[in-house]
């Protein structure tokens, strides 16, 4: 299992983090105001998942230098639209929309009054299938809904994808919602609200010197245990500088010398965020002049499985070159 | 050469019958699953049939009902490809089009008790069979067949020998209430390319074959994946565009090395709405072009439902049955071809004897994410 | 209770729910050809008509709504039955 993954570009779409390097530190945790961020143009009947998931996916298409136009954001790709695949992960996605059709019905006593132009919404393969409308993707487009591993195994299918030819780049984006019904459902004092996307490219962006990758992900694994999970990695805990937890790592501590690495900001339960801002926290620290090789977790005992993937720093050069690049077309 | 993975076992359940035999037979005999509705408050609903499983006693709806046909279509197939109940490392792609969304409609509605780790069928795949390689992609109704690309892939990369591929669902108020909305004047029946077709009806069901890198030391298997293409027209949250839908038929040929005059039998996806089967429709003509008669082809939605997620390897299963009974079966409902499946081989009134060795099946879903397998059987 | 708009009640709803400047909602403008609604966002506008003016549309009637005119023009004769 030597295959790696290069980020190639980063969104984030958070409370007071809007792009990379600020979830590091976010700011005053506002919540995200998608029109501001991409036009209100087309956002009308999204739910608010999609509408994240929408933004998350603009940033990181852009960051990629994927969008035909950087800064209208209803670009399509300038790329060949079938070499991009969309794989969302989402768990909590599209329970409002269930949850407020049933109430309308439940209410009405008939399906009188229930919105035609919320189908779409009802079915959980709705962020996938209109980040795909709105920037003209036209790969495969897979929507993962696999719990508390969902961003990190949406990682997985990715490299599936571009080892089997079927992508040249995979949009992947994560996202979940803060709601009523989540917090009810997820038994929650409060969700996060955002979305956070990547996009896997080519290993030959490697040595494509304008648009290095940010990070270098390991091929996932998934295992009963986090013990378990650490000899399918194949990880040399020596070489290994610091680890993301699935619970923000406090409650598990060391994993033999390598020390765990708070996310620094609590954004409420993340779901299957956690993968991806876990990788994007990484890449972050190296753009900042962090090497070496860090470890992320995710999983829950609900679930009943963990999954894990090491995020390595790009090389010296490229990762100057990376940070020259973000702030020049910020 | 072209690659080729052998399907060791398969289960299926659905309105018709709660195996894959009962289900062929049923098919066979022309039988439909529709019936008046067992699981929602009928009077508040225009429509008043649907493709259930009859499961459920009093009429009283329960959560984890799409996670129950999963369990069942596994062990079904496992048995069948002689495995044992301990899957351990064999990953298990699971397609669905609305998860257990009806769960959280009970647990909204009704205060049912459903946890988060049951939104996805992970942990119960895991508990019952000992998997921990588990994954649900929400898919539409191509979710069994995108499943089954994804399934190919890692066969094809080494990363597994053998895995489990199933679809599953059980229908949610809320998409049931949406059509029932939609489609004011109910559709009284599926009735796939029909000039008086009005509309679809849900279906309940799951599915699952067992795909392996090898054929192995046991039976023959029941046949063979040749190639699964999968792509997304990017263009409309729920109208289908033909050409895109042509685009993956092509693709899928290609990756199975065949051409259509070739394919012996073709499972259409067949909603019954005019907008799917016409668009169907019209990339059919434009891929079979002069050997538009060449194949038979049918559309097993008219007697199980729109079985969403599951109704890909439905209509795989039933290819597979149907190669190896050299019988197709039929589709009661259509009376009045639409012009535009003129010159095709439609299967009607009654199951048609075939020599068949190559099969397409189609599967798209909502968001245009369309996927065609080729598959061959067992003769 | 059926409840009647005027012209400009009813040109914001419309503009609402089809997410348009209420400028281009003139009398013909055809909903489909020129303001780009497809059938999914054409029921809507029924179901949002019967939420506001508490009547009842059935799906045969708005398949033959194509513009400002014929929204009025069905409204009219609804309102009518009802009082």
């Amino acid at each position: 299992m030597s295959e790696q993954l290069f980020v190639t570009g980063i969104g984030v779409a958070l409370p007071g983090a809007d792009h990379r390097d600020a979830v590091l530190d976010p700011q005053v945790p506002e919540p995200v105001d998608p029109a501001a961020r991409i036009g209100r143009k087309g956002l009308r009947y999204k739910d608010r998942a999609t509408q994240l998931a929408l933004v998350a996916a603009y940033e990181a298409l852009r960051d990629a230098g994927l969008l035909s136009d950087p800064d209208d954001a209803k670009s399509h790709v300038a790329v060949d639209a079938s070499s991009v695949a969309v794989i969302a992960a989402s768990n909590y996605g599209n329970l409002d929309s269930v949850a407020a059709t049933i109430d309308t019905i439940q209410q009405d006593r008939s399906t009188r009054l229930v919105s035609p132009i919320n189908t779409p919404n009802l079915s959980s393969n709705v962020i996938a299938s209109e980040a795909a409308i709105r920037y003209g993707l036209r790969g495969p487009n897979l929507t993962v809904c696999n719990g508390s591993t969902g961003g990190l195994d949406a990682l997985r299918w990715a490299g599936s994808l571009l080892r089997a030819g079927r992508a040249e780049h995979v949009l992947v984006v994560a996202v979940e919602p803060d709601n009523d019904v989540v917090r009810s459902f997820a038994g929650t004092p409060r969700a996060l609200d955002g979305a956070v996307a990547m996009v896997l490219g080519p290993a030959r962006d490697e040595v494509d010197t304008k648009r290095p990758p940010q990070a270098v992900l390991s091929a996932t694994q998934r295992a009963a245990t986090i013990d378990d999970l650490l000899p399918r990695l194949g990880v040399d805990l020596t070489a290994v500088d610091g680890w993301y937890g699935p619970g923000g790592a406090a409650e598990h501590g060391l994993i033999g010398q390598v020390r765990p690495i708070e996310l620094g900001h609590d954004w409420g339960t993340p779901s299957s965020v956690l993968g991806l801002l876990q990788c994007v926290h990484a890449a972050a620290r190296f753009a900042a002049g962090a090497t070496g090789t860090l470890l992320a977790v995710c999983g829950d005992p609900a679930d009943g499985v963990y999954c894990g993937t090491l995020v390595e720093a790009p090389r010296q050069a490229s990762r100057a070159l990376t940070a020259a690049g973000h702030d020049a077309h910020r | 050469m072209v690659e080729r993975w052998p399907i060791v076992g398969m289960g299926a359940i659905c309105s018709l019958g709660s195996t894959a035999r009962e289900t062929f037979d049923a098919l066979c005999a022309g039988r439909s699953g529709l019936a008046p509705i067992r699981g929602f408050t009928t009077d508040w609903y225009t429509s008043d049939s649907l493709f259930e499983i009859d499961d459920r006693d009093d009429s009283k709806d329960r959560p984890g009902r799409a996670t129950g046909f999963l369990l069942s279509v596994i062990a079904e197939a496992l048995t069948d490809a002689g495995l044992s109940d301990d899957l351990g490392d064999v990953p298990v792609l699971v397609g669905t089009g609305l998860r257990e969304l009806r769960s959280v409609e009970l647990w909204r509605g009704s205060g049912a008790a459903v946890t988060p780790a049951e939104l996805h069928f992970g942990a119960a795949v895991r508990s019952r069979f000992g998997a921990w390689d588990t994954h649900t992609f929400s898919n539409a109704c191509s979710a069994s067949l995108y499943a089954l690309s994804l399934a190919t892939d890692l066969l094809s990369a080494g990363e597994a020998d053998t895995v489990v591929v199933a679809g599953t669902d059980s229908i949610t108020e809320s998409m049931f209430g949406v059509a029932d909305r939609v489609q004011s004047i109910p559709p009284d029946a599926v009735r796939p390319f029909d000039r008086e077709r009005r509309g679809t009806i849900l279906g309940e069901g799951a599915a699952a074959v067992v795909l392996r890198r090898e054929p192995g030391t046991g039976g023959s298997p029941r046949g063979w994946v040749r190639g699964v293409e999968v792509n997304c027209d990017a263009h409309h949250p729920t109208a289908p565009e033909a050409g895109s839908i042509a685009g993956a038929m092509r693709a899928a040929h290609q990756r199975a090395g065949v051409t259509p005059a070739d394919i012996d039998l073709v499972m259409l996806h067949g909603t019954g709405t005019i907008a799917n089967d016409l668009g169907e429709a019209l990339a059919m003509r434009e891929v079979y072009g002069e050997d538009l008669a060449r194949p038979v082809c049918t559309a097993m939605k008219s007697m199980t439902g729109h079985t969403s997620g599951a109704s890909g390897l439905h209509s795989l299963i039933t290819a597979l049955q149907s190669m190896d009974a050299g019988r197709v079966v039929p589709v009661p409902t259509l009376e009045k071809p639409i012009d535009e499946m003129s010159g095709f081989r439609l299967a009607r009134e009654q199951a048609v004897p075939v020599d068949a060795r190559l099969a397409q099946i189609n599967a798209f879903g909502f968001g245009g994410i369309n996927a065609v397998t080729v598959v061959e059987g067992n003769r | 209770m059926a409840v009647a708009l005027d012209r400009t009640e009813l040109i914001a709803l419309i503009a609402d729910v089809l997410d348009l400047n209420p400028e281009v909602i003139t009398d013909d403008a055809h909903f489909i050809d020129d303001l780009g609604v497809d059938s999914l966002l054409a029921l809507e506008l029924a179901v949002a008509l019967e939420r506001r003016c508490q009547i009842k549309i059935e799906s045969t009637e708005i398949v033959d709504v194509e513009s400002l005119r014929d929204v009025i023009t069905l409204l009219d004769r609804k309102l009518t039955i009802a009082a």
